[in-house]
């Protein structure tokens, strides 16, 4: 069993621990810059309904440690990505794009092997873009007043393949205290001491197909929610997806 | 995985801000790892870790250009991590031996697959070096491609190294890259 601090548990922790949410946010917030990005003026540019590509969720589920080491629990990362396709699924459904699951090349090892490698980039932009965007101290001089990060022209094998001109990414992770570390966190504070829980992360991408641009980019970050319960996923959803345009 | 440990870096906030910064790099030439000047050809943005010089346009993790400090006899090219165990650069080291040791430190360093080709002579500034191309993935399997560039003189290696994403973010810097390494010329 594991758990994240509930209400009632909540009662009971002295006010240096309930305040820990709240500082940790102020860190954050003093080097971390919050909201979506697109590049200035816009890039979206199509005719009609947008069809986007849903590529898969990349989703895991953590156990944080007595020890603070995040170890992946992989029902629960089960339970939290079908959680999350079914948001995504929702969400989409209320909005002005048609979206398409992404289906991966059954006996096409290289076509599956170029959309995997497409998939690792959007990984390392997606943490480029986190590091040198959103953090204040690592923002690049070279990105500074601009937002052109791209996966390249690699990309429009996808538009080709499934007739869709945008891509939507999605990354999540979610970690929750074992119930060691919530005894440790409470009797760290008789101490005096703070110690960080569960934290729920994560970024979306937007990217056109036919540019190879990220045209939108929102960053998920905060030490609430719960991906293994699908009304919370839907809310972590929500909030990933904010300000999403299509 | 350690790129993608960045963002627990981040969401945690212990460490991020005490990371190193970057400043603007304006393109004119400019004096590199206290030993040579190169034409910068574009604006980069420029950082200093311990006994490296990374430039980089869009991010380290996607393309960077690594000018490192010479280094001497015994000495690894990188700083090892904790518990983390680096081969040493040996002062009569052939060109063939340098470029196993680049291999030897990527993947000590957490690349795999690492892989050396076209080991050849190459005029590093006014020195007499030798030029190799390199291919690996990092932790979490991405493709990347690889050039490097040195030379021993009076005993100490000098080495560059452009290093960027197969996909993409290699090929876009590469011709900038090429005409850094080109510009070499040694410092007044």
């Amino acid at each position: 069993m594991n758990i994240r601090l509930s209400p009632a548990l909540r009662t009971l922790l002295p006010h240096r621990l309930l305040a820990l949410g709240a500082v940790l946010a102020l860190m954050l917030s003093a080097c971390v810059t919050q909201g979506h990005l697109e590049p200035t003026g816009g890039t979206l540019r199509h005719e009609g309904q947008a069809v986007v590509l849903l590529m898969p969720p990349d989703v895991e589920l953590s156990e944080l440690t007595v020890g603070g080491l995040v170890e992946p629990n992989a029902e629960w990362t089960a339970q939290g990505l079908s959680n999350v396709n079914q948001a995504l699924a929702d969400r989409m459904r209320r909005r002005k794009a048609a979206m398409i699951p992404y289906d991966a090349p059954v006996g096409d090892a290289g076509r599956a092997h170029d959309h995997q490698q497409i998939m690792k980039l959007h990984r390392a932009v997606g943490v480029s873009i986190i590091q040198h965007k959103y953090f204040e101290p690592l923002v690049l001089p070279t990105k500074k007043d601009v937002f052109d990060w791209g996966l390249g022209p690699d990309v429009q094998m996808l538009r080709e393949e499934y007739n869709a001109q945008y891509a939507l990414f999605v990354y999540l992770r979610d970690s929750y205290s074992s119930p060691g570390r919530v005894a440790m966190m409470v009797a760290m504070t008789v101490f005096g001491y703070g110690m960080p829980g569960g934290a729920q992360t994560g970024f979306a991408s937007l990217v056109d197909l036919g540019s190879g641009e990220v045209v939108w980019f929102n960053l998920l970050l905060r030490t609430t929610g719960d991906l293994r319960s699908p009304e919370p996923a839907r809310e972590a959803i929500d909030a990933l997806l904010a300000g999403f345009p299509l | 995985m350690k790129n993608i440990m960045a963002i627990a870096v981040l969401a945690t906030g212990l460490s991020g801000c005490a990371l190193p910064y970057f400043e603007p790099l304006e393109p004119t030439r400019v004096e590199v790892a206290g030993s040579y000047t190169v034409d910068p050809q574009i604006k980069w943005s420029r950082g200093k870790t311990q006994h490296v010089e990374i430039w980089t346009v869009d991010g380290p993790l996607l393309e960077s250009v690594r000018f490192f400090d010479a280094r001497a006899d015994g000495d690894p090219l990188l700083v090892p991590g904790p518990d983390q165990t680096l081969p040493t650069f040996k002062k009569d080291m052939r060109a063939s031996e340098v470029q196993e040791f680049v291999v030897d430190t990527l993947s000590a360093s957490g690349a795999s697959r690492v892989e050396a080709s076209n080991l050849r002579p190459w005029d590093f500034g006014v020195l007499s070096g030798f030029r190799f191309e390199l291919s690996y993935v990092n932790q979490d399997g991405l493709e990347y491609d690889a050039f490097a560039v040195g030379a021993i003189s009076e005993e100490k290696l000098y080495l560059i190294l452009y290093a960027g994403t197969r996909r993409y973010y290699y090929p876009k810097y590469r011709g900038f890259a090429e005409a850094i390494v080109a510009s070499i010329q040694p410092a007044a």
